[in-house]
């Protein structure tokens, strides 16, 4: 073992992680942590299960000459100590730090595509100061229903902070936001968002990745937001279309299980049924399917998949 | 009534008042928001009706309420954070034309939240967002 935070895991399947072609750098960068999740959360109606560390992480995709992001995590100013006192969320590091991991800086990221309105994705706009954001129309129409709803119907609002909707408001200001009202394909070349709507919330985006550039691509990979936490969620690590266990939804929705299974189906069909290349951003177990460098608790960087020439930053 | 229970009813009495100054704030922004983005007049309008009736029903529990023993911040939070809610509405129910408007109007946002953050108790309960829906809901 290299250091006391340092896993190398089991080697990437031949041609994978240095596909030919490759026109993105793909990092899970986790930047804050939680030591005890219930596994009924986790697992829809599980709880029987023991508890599971949640990483807390966002996406890194890096081209030649294009950074862009999935998601951007929570503001710790605003929201550390209520996370820390009745959650367990801990560890939490500055994006500064947390890009550094892959030898970028906030200033440098171009694009953001935000998954869902939650405070955990969406609640730290500000620290990118030179992107353009994406997030579903319907996400923000219908959190802006949610929020008028009356007190006893307030879980619809659970996990939006009207602070990351004013920050937004300011974006738009700007003309730094699109709303996305369809999926779109080459919103960055090679890249596509897809909706799922009345999910985990109320219409979050998946993040399709064809690292070859082409329509009909042989290198996929699905960045799916909160859509799973864990490959558990897809039946496990399998490939092959009747390969794992079945589908097992996430706990924690306000749409609908039956939604959830969809849109596994649908980001699995995306990547021909190789479920290592469908990304869960909440997985504790990255470290152990990627290459993964640990540097501190809640500061970790896994390396999905690397351009052509690019550099490794795990190794 | 003994200390401990007039401290709980107390929280119990703000804590709707807290959510729903909070959930006004998020309804202005995502108004402001659409209607940067290019949004629907017509919902938009639906949205500000409904604003103006939830701002009027939490003057009332606000005028209602006495500053409670221990929540003293919170309280002063709410009471100060309601009148400037009422003025971004009446802003918003103008319909901001201008690029200046529009920024000043977000700075009143971003000033009322940060009042009502700073007289946030999340040990009472009281915060700005509700994670019991949240992928951190499950208590450790």
């Amino acid at each position: 073992m290299a250091s006391a935070w340092s896993i190398w895991p089991v080697p990437a399947a031949p041609g994978v992680t240095s596909a030919p072609m490759a026109d993105y750098s793909l990092w899970v960068l986790e930047y804050a942590s939680q030591t005890r999740v219930p596994s009924g959360d986790i697992l829809y109606g599980s709880y029987a299960g023991p508890p599971r560390r949640m990483p807390y992480c966002y996406v890194v995709l890096r081209s030649k000459n294009h950074v862009a992001m999935v998601d951007v995590g929570y503001n710790n100013a605003d929201h550390g100590r209520s996370l820390a006192l009745s959650y367990g969320v801990e560890h939490w590091h500055d994006p500064r730090r947390v890009l550094a991991l892959c030898g970028l800086r906030p200033e440098d990221v171009g694009t953001v595509f935000i998954t869902h309105a939650h405070f955990d994705h969406f609640g730290n706009v500000e620290a990118f100061p030179n992107a353009h954001f994406h997030i579903a129309r319907q996400e923000i129409e219908r959190s802006l229903w949610a929020l008028s709803q009356p007190e006893r119907m307030r879980f619809l609002a659970s996990a939006i902070d009207p602070g990351d909707l004013t920050r937004a408001a300011t974006l738009a200001a700007a003309g730094r936001l699109t709303l996305v009202d369809k999926d779109m394909a080459d919103v960055l070349p090679g890249i596509d968002l897809h909706l799922a709507p009345d999910t985990h919330s109320f219409a979050s985006i998946w993040v399709r990745l064809r690292n070859d550039g082409r329509r009909e691509s042989q290198d996929c990979w699905v960045l799916a937001g909160d859509l799973i936490y864990s490959f558990d969620n897809i039946g496990g690590l399998a490939t092959g279309i009747d390969a794992g266990a079945p589908f097992h939804p996430i706990g924690i929705a306000v749409g609908s299980q039956e939604n959830l299974l969809h849109a596994s189906e649908a980001m699995l069909t995306a990547v021909a049924y190789e479920r290592r290349r469908v990304v869960p951003v909440h997985e504790e177990a990255l470290a152990r399917v990627y290459p993964t460098r640990e540097v501190a608790p809640g500061l970790a960087i896994s390396e999905i998949c690397l351009a052509d020439g690019a550099v490794s930053m795990v190794r | 009534m003994a200390p401990e229970e007039a401290a709980i009813a107390a929280r119990l009495a703000l804590k709707p008042l807290f959510d729903r100054l909070s959930a006004l704030l998020g309804q202005a922004a995502g108004i402001l928001l659409l209607a940067n983005a290019g949004g629907d007049p017509e919902r938009e309008r639906l949205h500000l009706i409904s604003m103006r009736e939830q701002y009027a029903a939490a003057g009332d529990a606000l005028r209602s309420m006495t500053r409670p023993p221990g929540l003293a911040a919170s309280f002063e939070a709410a009471r100060r954070v309601l009148p400037m809610l009422g003025d971004i509405l009446t802003s918003l129910e103008d319909r901001p034309t201008s690029a200046g408007d529009s920024k000043a109007l977000l700075g009143r946002l971003l000033e009322a939240r940060r009042i009502l953050l700073d007289g946030s108790a999340p040990e009472h309960g009281l915060g700005l967002v509700d994670l019991a829906g949240a992928c951190c809901a499950g208590r450790h």
